[in-house]
């Protein structure tokens, strides 16, 4: 029901400064797109938002929430309005013709035996007893599916499990964990994310494993905040493969090799905003040799969004989003754009390799696990 | 059990091109096999993951695809653009643990119904060997 969403997520408490719109990274290039006049609509005609497109355009990038004055949480308001509006019979517009979305459901079915671990060469190691599980969710499947853009985002993977190794962890790697179910869970289709997460957490617990280690900010945001709402039981230690690293970056003497470039940082909205993880990617990066670091103008809390979520809604207005990101972090000065998520750097790329778009806007994108990795010597 | 496996009639889509004979003039020999939906396509340059995913998806046990041969396209590239998506169509539903046999593109002219015939009746002998598709129980399609 609106009337309960309004309430749960205090939508009332609108001040109407529309300080929301302002820094919405949609509502910049789309005028037609605006939180405070979503809300102001929502509360004065109730069921009516369910039909309106512009709820599918929503990033979901949290920027709202962290200025609201009235602490009004707009992307939990628009998450619940989508389940309601799909059950309506609604939907956003999926990218891709829906591969992605067809990838995930597919995956709810039980009786599926993935073969997902070709990815893993001979010098890595894993192990089949470990408290440790290393979770690779989607990126066999991005690997392949964007190959045309050389996204290679099995390099993630297989860079975190050198960096696990790396740290005397032999993690177990599951052939049949499924996706997280996050694009899923934000794009309102509650039923089959569930089914992702009771399949997800009966294999974690038939492995036995304790602690699980993501590398995708929106696997950890999935498995910290969502699950356990979501399931009588999840109860497993979730940790980021940037806090483990950061960890013994503190407490050892960790001796990283040198790489000469300049760099900046696009931080993920699920590490950024949703779980407060600004340091520990910095310390990362600062803590490489000769690396020179520079931040962009809209850092931090402050991060741009890529443009796109849940593989849904991606037009000319997410394009420009990725172009005025693009151009700010050549700004920087620097050559090499660093990110934190896979879609980051898969939406970037594809952006990139648009033909129409300045040349100005080439620059290497490199996953972190990845730059991490070749520090460590790997 | 074995009764099921016995009489097991495999639910199989069929993205057909109109130019290559199997959408335009052979439906019929299409439509002896009672378990074949046939989708008429004006070109198989139509055919993308995202189509072949979504039957899967829907609870086919096979997907098979006809267009012209590569170079002879009536759209020029349409049959290059098929094989392409196949491409990463197949080994897509191979990471997913979804049988490879499961998924045919035939670019060929059919302009004879034996050899129609004989393609499919070969994709659905494969078909049968592997059994149901694993989510064929799992989400029925539903009848018009």
């Amino acid at each position: 029901m609106i009337k309960e969403i309004i309430k749960h997520t205090k939508a009332y408490y609108c001040l109407d400064c529309g300080k929301c719109t302002s820094v919405c990274p949609v509502a910049a290039f789309n005028d037609n797109f605006s939180p405070r006049k979503i809300v102001g609509e929502a509360i004065t005609w109730n069921n009516k938002i369910l039909g309106d497109s512009r709820i599918w355009s929503c990033l979901t990038c949290k920027m709202c929430h962290e200025r609201c004055p009235s602490d009004v949480n707009f992307i939990e308001f628009i998450k619940q309005i989508r389940v309601d509006a799909r059950e309506n019979g609604r939907e956003g517009i999926c990218t891709h013709g829906g591969a992605l979305q067809s990838l995930m459901k597919i995956m709810t079915a039980p009786q599926l035996n993935q073969k997902k671990l070709n990815w893993i060469t001979p010098d890595l190691n894993t192990s089949q007893d470990s408290e440790y599980l290393y979770f690779v969710g989607c990126l066999p499947y991005f690997d392949l599916y964007f190959s045309d853009l050389k996204a290679n985002s099995l390099d993630i993977a297989r860079s975190a499990l050198k960096v696990l190794n790396f740290l005397g962890i032999k993690p177990q790697v599951l052939p049949n964990e499924r996706c997280c179910g996050h694009d899923l869970l934000w794009s309102g289709d509650i039923k089959n994310f569930k089914k992702l997460a009771q399949h997800n957490s009966a294999e974690f617990k038939k492995s036995g494993v304790k602690k699980i280690v993501v590398s995708c900010p929106e696997g950890l945001s999935c498995f910290r905040q969502d699950y356990p709402n979501h399931l009588d039981e999840f109860d497993f230690e979730v940790i980021h493969i940037y806090d483990l690293i950061a960890e013994k970056l503190s407490s050892n003497n960790l001796k990283l090799k040198p790489i000469k470039e300049k760099v900046t940082y696009q931080d993920a909205c699920r590490l950024g905003r949703f779980l407060n993880n600004y340091d520990n990617p910095r310390k990362i990066i600062t803590s490489i040799p000769e690396l020179e670091f520079q931040e962009m103008r809209r850092s931090g809390k402050n991060a741009v969004c890529c443009g796109t979520s849940s593989w849904m809604n991606c037009d000319q207005y997410s394009k420009r989003i990725q172009l005025d990101r693009l151009k700010e972090a050549k700004s920087t000065g620097a050559e090499v754009l660093i990110t934190s998520c896979p879609k980051c750097q898969i939406h970037f790329l594809c952006a990139q390799s648009e033909e129409n778009y300045p040349e100005d806007i080439k620059m290497k994108i490199i996953d972190l696990t990845t730059m991490l990795a070749s520090a460590l010597g790997g | 059990m074995k009764e099921n496996i016995k009489d097991f009639k495999p639910k199989v889509i069929a993205f057909a091109c109109h130019w290559c004979g199997v959408g335009k003039n052979e439906i019929n020999a299409v439509e002896d096999f009672p378990d074949f939906k046939l989708i008429k396509l004006m070109c198989s340059g139509r055919i993308n993951t995202a189509l072949i995913l979504k039957a899967f998806e829907k609870g086919a046990d096979g997907v098979i695809a006809f267009g012209c041969p590569e170079g002879k396209c009536h759209y020029n590239f349409g049959s290059s653009n098929a094989a392409k998506e196949y491409k990463t169509a197949k080994a897509l539903i191979e990471l997913l643990g979804i049988k490879p046999e499961r998924l045919r593109l035939e670019l060929d002219f059919f302009s004879e119904n034996s050899k129609l015939e004989k393609v499919i009746n070969e994709f659905v002998q494969g078909i049968k060997k592997v059994g149901p598709s694993p989510l064929g129980t799992f989400n029925e399609i539903k009848e018009k």
